[in-house]
């Protein structure tokens, strides 16, 4: 029930941020259909640790997080420009298996989306069992894990185990 | 100021082009996803703070401004997820990589799976 109320009330906190407006006609139409979005999604939120984002005392390692993530995607994407612009196309891609040990769901999802951001990689898949993901590089440096774990996400590691641990 | 908006758009239309030609280049569906997603993504965020900055710029600011970030950060999160499916799909799909890959370390588990 409380899950319920806090998932109503900050989808609210959004309908108002995008509509920007307190009218009658907007307010009551944005509290229908967010009520109906979280009838249907409010039991994906009980047992995750994502709501530990909207805690004010976690805010400085998210802002820190976009920075570092803002920075390295900006150097990824011009070296991913270079090569595509490039006239002989110096790619040689590949599948590579990437040892991640991680504390949690969350943990997972964040440095799989971070991954996929940067540098030339996109996840592919991840094995929780044995502690594995499974990445797509455009340009293999290395096919040993544990290097290549700390150059395609060393960056976003110490982020979610100090935020999803 | 108003350079500062002009330097934005430039940036974010260099990276869609840039990701356009990638699409259209690229030799394999992994390689077009590669640029499709990064590119893309860096390019409407660029864009998006141009016009944020803009909105600042012209007096506007909260009716407009705030939504261009809300939008830069939904960008974020649901980009990298949708493209992470299809990477994912494509592959199990049986869609076999580009004959000049250098390696492979998915298929022994891609295999095991389907043997059951």
């Amino acid at each position: 029930m409380k899950n319920f109320v806090a998932v109503w009330f900050f989808s609210m906190i959004f309908w108002l941020l995008f509509t920007w407006s307190l009218d009658l006609q907007e307010v009551l139409f944005g509290l229908v259909l967010t009520f109906l979005v979280t009838v249907f999604t409010h039991d994906l939120w009980s047992e995750t640790k994502l709501a530990r984002v909207v805690n004010p005392l976690n805010w400085p390692v998210v802002i820190a997080y976009f920075l570092v993530l803002l920075w390295e995607m900006i150097k990824a994407n011009v070296d991913l420009a270079w090569r595509t612009l490039h006239p002989k196309l110096p790619i040689y891609p590949g599948i590579v298996e990437v040892e991640a040990d991680l504390p949690s769901d969350e943990a997972y999802t964040l440095v799989a989306n971070s991954i996929t951001l940067t540098p030339g990689t996109i996840s592919v898949d991840v094995d929780k069992e044995n502690k594995r993901m499974f990445i797509h590089w455009v340009h293999v440096d290395t096919e040993d894990p544990k290097e290549a774990a700390k150059t395609i996400y060393g960056f976003a590691a110490p982020f979610a185990r100090r935020l999803f641990s | 100021m108003q350079y500062i908006v002009w330097f934005l758009y430039v940036v974010g239309a260099f990276f869609n082009f840039a990701g356009v030609v990638g699409i259209l280049r690229m030799p394999d569906p992994y390689c077009k996803l590669q640029t499709s997603t990064k590119n893309i993504t860096l390019g409407g965020i660029s864009i998006m703070l141009g016009l944020f900055v803009n909105e600042i710029y012209l007096g506007l600011f909260p009716s407009f401004g705030l939504k261009f970030l809300l939008l830069s950060l939904f960008m974020l999160i649901t980009n990298p997820t949708a493209s992470h499916v299809l990477a994912r799909s494509i592959y199990y799909a049986g869609f076999p990589l580009w004959h000049k890959s250098v390696t492979d370390h998915l298929k022994a588990r891609k295999e095991a799976e389907q043997r059951g």
